[in-house]
């Protein structure tokens, strides 16, 4: 039951993975410039700062309560 | 280091940005359940990523800070009742079936409602480790909490799952909300109702 749960948890996933984007999502990415955005979303859920894995893709966090962020570079 | 080796140009955060929206999407779905919400959580976060983008430090994972974002974003929203996970019948089964071997398969709604069995908690944890394979250790950090609170979340959250599935006892709210007919917003104000009375 553990290898079908694990299969199925990363199936699961990874289906999302291979969906298209929406449209609605590749319209606003394209919406921002250098003169939107600063400024009109609410920030203060953005309060840790990550780190890269060393496989490039996982990473993890210097986490802080202030707000800021604190990242350093992976060597 | 000049603070220039710090920061990416707006071209190359947006590109950074891009490429996680896969894995937000992933990750958003397994915590509220819903396309729609989870969509909606994705938009948000991009928002917010890019209104925050000079805080972001160049050569770190951009993926991992979105994930915080999403995840700050998804329990603010619960704490505030914006919203509450809950599961989609008709999404779980565009995801249907992982195969496994001289096994009855692992029918993936099953798995995506009792999934929403858990708690928000366990749910983030088994998601983030079991089916984004992150490891304890980074998953700790992106949750904001102590590596071995992490496993604990897992090793709970996997006991609990396998009981669900195979034992197939939903509770009341999954199986409404599984039967539910309507919008996304009737099912998220009904699931609200039911947390609230």
């Amino acid at each position: 039951m553990q290898k079908r749960l694990g299969l199925g948890l990363k199936t699961m996933y990874k289906n999302v993975l291979d969906e298209p984007l929406p449209d609605n999502m590749l319209e606003l990415l394209n919406q921002f410039d250098d003169d939107c955005g600063s400024g009109q979303a609410d920030t203060a859920d953005c309060q840790s700062s990550p780190r890269k894995g060393s496989d490039g893709q996982s990473g993890g966090f210097i986490g802080n309560t202030d707000g800021k962020i604190s990242g350093r570079k992976h060597d | 280091m000049t603070e220039d080796d710090t920061k990416l140009s707006s071209t190359q955060f947006k590109n950074e940005l891009a490429e996680t929206i896969p894995h937000l999407r992933a990750f958003g779905r397994s915590l509220a359940g819903n396309v729609e919400t989870a969509d909606d959580l994705v938009q948000d976060t991009l928002l917010k990523a890019w209104a925050a983008r000079d805080k972001f430090i160049a050569g770190t994972s951009m993926k991992a800070w979105t994930f915080v974002i999403l995840r700050n974003t998804f329990f603010s929203n619960m704490r505030r009742k914006k919203f509450t996970g809950e599961y989609n019948e008709l999404a779980a089964e565009r995801i249907l079936s992982a195969p496994a071997p001289q096994q009855h398969p692992l029918h993936l709604n099953d798995l995506q409602r009792a999934l929403m069995e858990l708690s928000e908690d366990q749910r983030e944890a088994v998601t983030l480790v079991g089916a984004g394979g992150y490891s304890y250790e980074d998953a700790a950090e992106i949750a904001g909490c102590a590596i071995g609170t992490m496993k604990s979340r897992v090793s709970r959250a996997r006991t609990a799952l396998e009981g669900i599935l195979e034992d197939g006892r939903f509770s009341d709210l999954s199986e409404a909300a599984g039967t539910q007919e309507g919008t996304a917003l009737d099912n998220i104000i009904a699931a609200v109702d039911r947390i609230g009375s």
